[in-house]
């Protein structure tokens, strides 16, 4: 699926693999209201209710936030990011955890340079960006070798980072720490366009999820919205009814997968 | 809206408040039926003869106060009948060493002068043999202290076919209950304490947040590519699709 770019990319691999599209309830909603199942629909959902949040002040700067720790938001912005650039934004995600990055695992690569050599001028934001396999998406991991994580939200040059990186790109995704935890997602919440908070069934509670909003508000972060993550599946009548059937019978089924796979291995058994 | 989150808390949870219920009616079953030792009750019913007065007007008629007598006789003679005396002499009349084990008292049925001299023990004849010995001694014992006119033994006691205690059939439902009533205490008390969010309204509810999107329980399928150099063999499963190719 990825082909190995040793150095390529600037990158190396390691980590395991990460696919979507397969998964538990192959189903063929769009995630709002009745089936849940379909990962990348609902994905797809989320994409487009931020831009239709947008339509007064368009959206180029999206925060990815929870309160607590393991509510999904790496896995949530990773697709996000994916789905932004397949709609023909050039979207770039940025990894904001230094103590324990995900996006590089998921990506399967981790750049050799990273935010820090960016924000200390060390390189330009076109060497640290780099290219993944999906056209028009960029990553921007801290970096891989890091003695002492250092709060690098609060510096003046992260903001100046951050307008660069407004002119460069047209969408940027942060992967933030949780708010109960560490403050820098406050930090970068405001000085984003948009806040999505990522919720997760049965983690956080109500209390330590209102204070982080209070927390967000003093911010002045423009809170959009929330994911509720690990929905249940809807049941009842909306599974068999018309509707189910409906679309079972009429759209087929989508192969994401397929969708994912580069030229060369759709095109394996034709040339045969 | 609690009433029905508690509801189907409830519902969910069947099988738990099912294996709690079973285990509590079989360790009560198990306990009354096997580990608590049968007691046997045997009892005998006399009826005390006070000594006829000197006034010739007052011996025919049983007035108020013969009758409250009784009930503050009962005392006097629950601790006769329980003393030293009267039970040693019944031990060795009977060739016993000793009455423990055996418990004995005396009660009287309201408003009247009919006393009843229970014994609770485990052996239903013995019980049987220490009430009726019990009367007799227990007789001239009271005639000689409390210069009575006579005890007359209304009914002797009889050997008992059944244990009087525990009640097994009404003690293992009562462990029964017990245990569905626990259970689902624990459960309600549990999804009471519960502050996390289970369901998206309450998000838009509590919260006032707009929902942007809902994902599913996902969990995905591992990647089927061959790649030694890459990906550890023993973590990855094979997609239909590739094994179809193969």
């Amino acid at each position: 699926m990825f082909s190995k770019s040793k150095k390529k990319n600037n990158s190396y691999n390691y980590g395991y693999r990460y696919s979507y599209g397969y998964g538990y309830g192959y189903g063929y909603g769009n995630g709002y209201g009745y089936d849940k199942g379909n990962f990348q629909e609902t994905i797809k959902t989320l994409r487009t209710n931020i831009q239709f949040s947008g339509i007064d002040n368009p959206i180029k700067t999206i925060c990815m936030t929870s309160s607590i720790p393991g509510e999904g938001k790496s896995t949530i912005s990773h697709f996000l990011a994916i789905e932004m650039a397949k709609a023909g934004n050039k979207t770039l995600i940025v990894e904001c955890d230094m103590r324990r990055p995900t996006q590089g695992n998921m990506f399967q690569f981790r750049p050799k340079k990273g935010i820090t050599a960016y924000l200390s001028g060390e390189c330009s934001l076109e060497e640290v960006a780099t290219k993944t396999q999906t056209d028009n998406l960029y990553f921007l991991d801290v970096d891989a070798k890091v003695v002492n994580p250092v709060e690098l939200m609060d510096s003046q040059r992260f903001r100046q980072a951050v307008e660069e990186m407004k002119e460069k790109f047209d969408i940027v995704i942060f992967d933030t720490l949780p708010l109960t935890m560490f403050i820098e997602s406050a930090i970068v919440a405001s000085l984003s366009d948009a806040t999505v908070i990522v919720i997760r069934k049965g983690r956080a509670d109500i209390k330590s999820i209102k204070s982080s909003i209070q927390q967000l508000e003093k911010a002045n972060a423009n809170i959009i919205g929330a994911v509720y993550n690990d929905a249940d599946e809807e049941k009842g009548l909306a599974k068999i009814g018309y509707y189910g059937l409906y679309r079972q019978n009429r759209y087929g089924k989508y192969d994401y997968e397929y969708d994912l796979m580069s030229k060369k291995q759709k095109n394996k058994g034709k040339e045969k | 809206m609690t009433i029905k989150r508690l509801i189907t808390a409830l519902l969910s949870k069947i099988p738990i408040i099912l294996i709690i219920t079973i285990v509590f009616g079989v360790a009560g079953g198990y306990i009354n039926y096997n580990v608590i030792p049968e007691k046997y009750t045997s009892y005998s019913t006399f009826y005390v003869l006070e000594k006829t007065k000197t006034d010739e007007d007052e011996t025919n008629q049983t007035s108020y106060t013969d009758l409250r007598l009784s009930e503050l006789l009962v005392a006097d003679y629950n601790e006769l009948a329980t003393s030293k005396r009267v039970k040693n002499k019944v031990a060795s009349n009977l060739g016993r060493s000793s009455l423990s084990g055996y418990k004995i008292s005396v009660s009287s049925k309201e408003n009247t002068r009919v006393m009843k001299l229970t014994v609770v023990g485990e052996d239903p004849e013995v019980a049987t043999q220490i009430a009726n010995e019990m009367v007799k001694v227990f007789s001239e014992t009271v005639i000689d202290i409390m210069s009575v006119e006579n005890v007359n033994v209304v009914d002797y006691a009889e050997v008992p076919s059944s244990p009087s205690s525990p009640a097994k059939m009404k003690n293992t439902i009562v462990s029964i209950a017990a245990g569905v009533i626990i259970s689902c205490g624990v459960i309600l008390l549990v999804e009471l304490l519960n502050n996390t969010i289970k369901r998206v309204e309450e998000i838009e509810e509590n919260l006032n947040l707009p929902v942007l999107a809902q994902i599913g329980r996902f969990r995905g399928a591992l990647e089927t590519e061959d790649d030694e150099n890459f990906v550890d063999k023993k973590t990855t499963k094979k997609s239909k699709k590739q094994k179809k190719e193969k």
